[in-house]
């Protein structure tokens, strides 16, 4: 193993600028004579715009342009794009509705964009903007899925009858019927998984710049993938060739998938730069991010399970209903489709499977992918499902799983939603998780907490994920209308350092740590002098940038296989200088040897003779050392693994604490570990916030947004958490070679049904077999006290 | 959002009524008013500024006075805009009866508010609406010297308990106030 090579806990190379206050992020950002942009939203949810009259805002002081959807509609800019298609069940396309950068003459959900100033200051922007005078008919608007789906509920979008954008399903459903058939029992439940608002450290910004000299945009956003926004806000909405636009993320501070998609604000700067000639820069307040961030999750599913006697799971038959806001965002109908139903085996052998999703249009600020993205949903689901037949068969919950997990010795394995794991072993990940959460010992610490008058439960999930997103032909004939490989650059300089180039963006995954410990490992060279470059379409070939826990998994493979290149090339450079066979040269730990003898030159010798090629071999060799590979994996990976939670209630005040928790994940092999465990940890954070504490609330009667502010949208703080016990049992991906999985969603989706299994769990003894997600104290309490009555 | 009321006014119900009804007494009684102006017999057009919770701003109102019955009773119809900060609307019905030696006015308005003010501040709008009716009213009766007991104030969300009772003169102006508030508020 080199120092600092795969598998040390190396520390955080980018560390040091973040915690001295010195990164740079898109705010932080300013250009000459920059004009600031204030986005005049919607204060309904839905409504009719007669006229919008913006002479006042105009006359403002600084203010310079006051822009409309009829402004930008005139200039022929497009609409946002939707990324992935999803079909009918009878093969017709889904709805997809128009999504302009600012409306014309309806607006869809409180936030939508209505009209954008650009003036000298934020401020003078801000108060023009409220010299807008908008006439708005308002129309009946409808917010969640329930009321979205009846009959006589108001369209979102005329197009759309029933609000339905798509009746989508998987699976064999007449296998399943004949299963329940047979079926010894059936077990069921109805869950809600609840809206989350992302809140990232880091509201969303963007700077539009246009020279008029070149003709060349720059975009600076808040990204997680510059070269998708290139091609998105390039092709679809401005129509600028990507020669002509250069896309920046610097800095990110967080993302958690609202940084993936492709926003009215990147393309109304970029487009308002050029109408006024002068950089147009916006940033978002804290209350601007809750009305305008796709949001989380928000489905509502019944789930029926059929098991023999024995707890053999038999068929499982899911109907989903899944709400995609006002429009779709740029994954939306991927997320409860092919993220989430083709997860409804999790860790289990059952033989068959068929899901239904129906995908409703709301009032609401549209949803998409957040950290998870469809997994989280489809584990919730399914880990609520195994405890509660569990309990209802006696059989137990570790006994339930442990009988119906997919055997170690049975992969590659089909299941029957579409996916083939290739490697796992969930039984180990419970045993470990098991052990340290002494659960043996739970009994005795219930007894403790209810000589104290507190109910205490102990809830087990296990998950798996599909990450590594994806292989392109697959992913293609799902829908999606791009590639999801990666691409990487190793470029070696002449004195021996290493520039690496990657489409992978990182927002806080470490990335510049981690890609520097496979270039040490695979060059020697030491981490000091390995630099990694991300985050600019000017800079890096090409990308499909980061989500879905792909950075390692395909961003980590290209450069790899760009190392690979390198390493074969310098071998052919150090068999000249050595006047050897290339075939014999041996490249270890920073120095290629002949093999067998002890002439060697250091790969730094061999850099300098690529950039410098006086002893070279010219006529087979080009001169430099530098080599990009693009990367398509062959298959996702399925990290997997068990999450314990321990929680502790207050009957008296609702009040749930988690007293324990553990993870136990195969994440493959694992390059750092330090910054793994630190993914998991926040993904955990995550999970235990959308159990106990998050939950997004509108009005069902105006559609007005209720938790617009963290005061009401609870978030998980650090006294909510205790120790996180963290551990791993690999079983190595069998598809890429450096056999890793991927880890940075799973926190995320294994400990909101443990959480919640532990909650149901303290509260079964009391009579209680369910509690609201989030289970926050008052919902706890109202449990308890139904269930005493 | 619904909330009701009843206040007990020292004066015979004319008195109110006309109190109710002057421009002048209400702008110096509303809390934070900066105009408050009457824009034709049935209309009146006010700016007040007002913070509920951490959302503070001017709120620009205008406010419909519908079926007057002098002096019975009357509709209010109004629609306050606070700009970034989010707008109100509602409606609310003052009536008028005479008791003994006094007047009892009752109000009941129906409001909802958005924007900002919904996304920060919806729980605190109702608990901030009956503080600014209290103030208005303190106000009033030191105004026109004399008393008024609250009997009662209980919102959509339940009966609140009436709070003890302190003298205050109240009046229609009471629903003025709230709607105008409430219109503010929004």
């Amino acid at each position: 193993m080199a120092e600092n090579g795969i598998g040390v806990a190396v520390r955080r190379k980018e560390d040091r600028r973040f915690i001295t206050g010195a990164g740079r992020y898109t705010d932080d950002i300013n250009r000459p004579d920059q004009l600031y942009a204030y986005i005049l939203r919607s204060p309904l949810a839905h409504a009719r715009i007669n006229a919008i009259e913006t002479a006042a805002a105009l006359a403002a002081p600084g203010v310079v342009a006051v822009f409309t959807g009829a402004d930008m509609a005139a200039d022929g800019v497009g609409g946002l794009p939707c990324g992935w298609g999803v079909a009918n069940k009878d093969g017709s396309p889904m709805v997809e509705p128009t999504h302009p950068c600012m409306v014309v003459d309806r607006v869809r959900y409180v936030g939508d964009q209505v009209a954008t100033v650009l003036a000298r200051t934020r401020a003078a922007a801000k108060d023009a903007a409220e010299l807008i005078e908008v006439d708005y008919e308002e129309l009946p608007s409808v917010t969640d899925i329930h009321s979205a789906t009846a009959d006589d509920a108001p369209l979102v979008w005329d197009e759309a009858p029933g609000n339905v954008c798509y009746d989508w399903a998987i699976g064999d459903a007449r296998a399943v019927d004949a299963a329940f058939e047979k079926a010894d029992r059936v077990v069921s439940i109805d869950v809600v998984n609840n809206r989350l608002i992302p809140n990232a450290m880091e509201p969303r910004a963007a700077i539009g710049e246009y020279d008029e000299a070149t003709g060349d945009y720059t975009l600076y956003t808040t990204s997680q993938n510059p070269h998708v926004i290139r091609l998105l806000m390039g092709a679809y909405v401005l129509g600028i060739p990507e020669h002509k636009l250069r896309v920046v993320a610097p800095d990110v501070g967080g993302g958690f998938g609202s940084k993936i998609f492709h926003y009215a604000e990147e393309a109304i700067v970029t487009w308002a730069a050029k109408r006024v000639g002068r950089p147009v820069k916006w940033t978002a307040d804290r209350s601007e991010s809750f009305i305008s961030d796709a949001h989380g999750r928000d489905h509502v599913s019944h789930a029926e399970l059929a098991l023999s006697d024995e707890g053999d799971f038999l068929a499982l038959r899911v109907r989903t209903r899944a709400n995609l806001g006002a429009y779709l965002s740029t994954f939306a109908p991927s997320v409860p489709t092919y993220l989430y139903a083709t997860l409804l085996a999790g860790t289990y052998k059952t033989p068959a499977i068929y899901a239904e999703v129906k995908s409703v249009f709301t009032n609401t600020v549209p949803v998409d992918a957040y950290r998870g993205a469809g997994r989280p949903e489809a584990s919730y689901l399914l880990e609520r499902l195994v405890d509660k037949a569990a309990r209802v068969t006696g059989i137990g919950p570790i006994e339930l799983r442990r009988r119906n997990f997919i055997d170690p010795d049975s992969f590659p394995y089909q299941t029957p939603v579409a996916l083939e794991y290739d490697t796992g072993d969930y039984d180990a990940c419970l045993a470990k998780a098991l052990e340290i959460a002494d659960y043996a010992g739970f009994d005795r610490r219930r007894k403790e907490s209810a000589e104290r008058g507190k109910l205490r439960g102990i809830g087990i999930a296990t998950y798996i994920e599909a990450c590594g997103i994806a292989p392109s032909n697959v992913a293609g004939a799902l829908g999606a209308r791009a590639g999801l490989y990666e691409v990487g650059t190793i470029r070696v300089n002449p004195t021996g350092s290493v520039t690496v180039l990657t489409g992978s963006h990182s927002h806080g995954q470490g990335h510049e740590t981690t890609f520097a410990q496979l270039v040490t490992e695979a060059l020697g060279v030491d981490i000091d002098n390995v630099d990694v470059v991300h985050g600019d379409t000017a800079k890096i070939p090409f990308g499909m940038g980061t989500y879905g826990s792909r950075s390692l998994a395909v961003g980590g493979m290209a450069l790899m296989a760009a190392l690979d290149k390198v390493k074969a090339k310098s071998k052919k450079i150090a068999a000249h200088l050595l006047e050897a066979s290339d075939e014999d040269i041996e490249f270890k730990d920073g120095k290629l040897t002949v093999a067998g003898t002890d002439r060697s030159v250091s790969f730094g010798e061999v850099a300098l003779a690529a950039y410098v090629p006086h002893n070279y071999p010219l006529d087979i060799l080009e001169p430099g050392l530098e080599e990009t590979a693009f990367y398509d994996p062959k298959n996702f990976t399925f990290p997997a693994g068990c999450h314990i939670a321990e929680v502790e209630i207050d009957p008296d005040t609702g009040v749930t604490e988690v007293l324990n928790f553990v993870a136990a994940d195969d994440f493959g092999r694992i390059v750092n570990p330090m910054i793994v465990e630190g993914q998991v940890h926040g993904g955990v954070v995550q999970g235990i916030g959308q159990a106990l504490y998050e939950q997004c609330v509108y009005d069902p009667e105006s559609g007005q947004l209720l938790t617009g502010s963290m005061m009401d949208y609870c978030m998980p703080k650090a006294d909510n958490v205790p120790r996180l016990e963290v551990a791993t049992n690999t079983t190595l991906c069998t598809h890429n070679a450096l056999g890793v999985k991927g880890a940075g969603e799973a926190g995320a989706i294994g400990a909101t049904p443990a959480v919640i299994n532990a909650v149901v769990d303290a509260l079964s003894g009391i009579g209680v077999d369910d509690v609201p997600i989030p289970a926050t104290p008052e919902r706890v309490w109202q449990a308890i006290r139904q269930a005493a009555a | 959002m619904e909330i009701q009321g009843e206040y007990l006014i020292a004066g015979p119900r004319e008195r109110v009524w006309d109190a109710l009804n002057d421009v002048d007494i209400l702008r110096e009684c509303i809390p934070g008013c900066e105009s408050l102006e009457r824009v034709s017999d049935s209309e009146l057009q006010a700016v007040v500024m007002a913070a509920i919770g951490p959302v503070k701003a001017r709120f620009n109102t205008k406010i419909t006075l519908e079926n007057l019955r002098p002096p019975e009773s009357y509709t209010m119809v109004g629609e306050s805009k606070g700009g970034a900060a989010g707008f109100g609307r509602g409606t609310a019905t003052v009536t008028l009866t005479e008791s003994v030696d006094s007047t009892e006015l009752h109000y009941s308005a129906d409001f909802r508010v958005g924007g900002k003010l919904a996304q920060v501040g919806s729980r605190l709008v109702l608990g901030a609406t009956r503080k600014i009716a209290d103030d208005f009213f303190g106000s009033f009766s030191r105004k026109l010297d004399a008393g008024a007991v609250r009997v009662e104030v209980h919102g959509g969300a339940g009966r609140q308990p009436a709070p003890a009772s302190r003298t205050w003169l109240a009046i229609g102006a009471a629903l003025l106030v709230l709607l105008i508030w409430w219109f503010l508020l929004r």
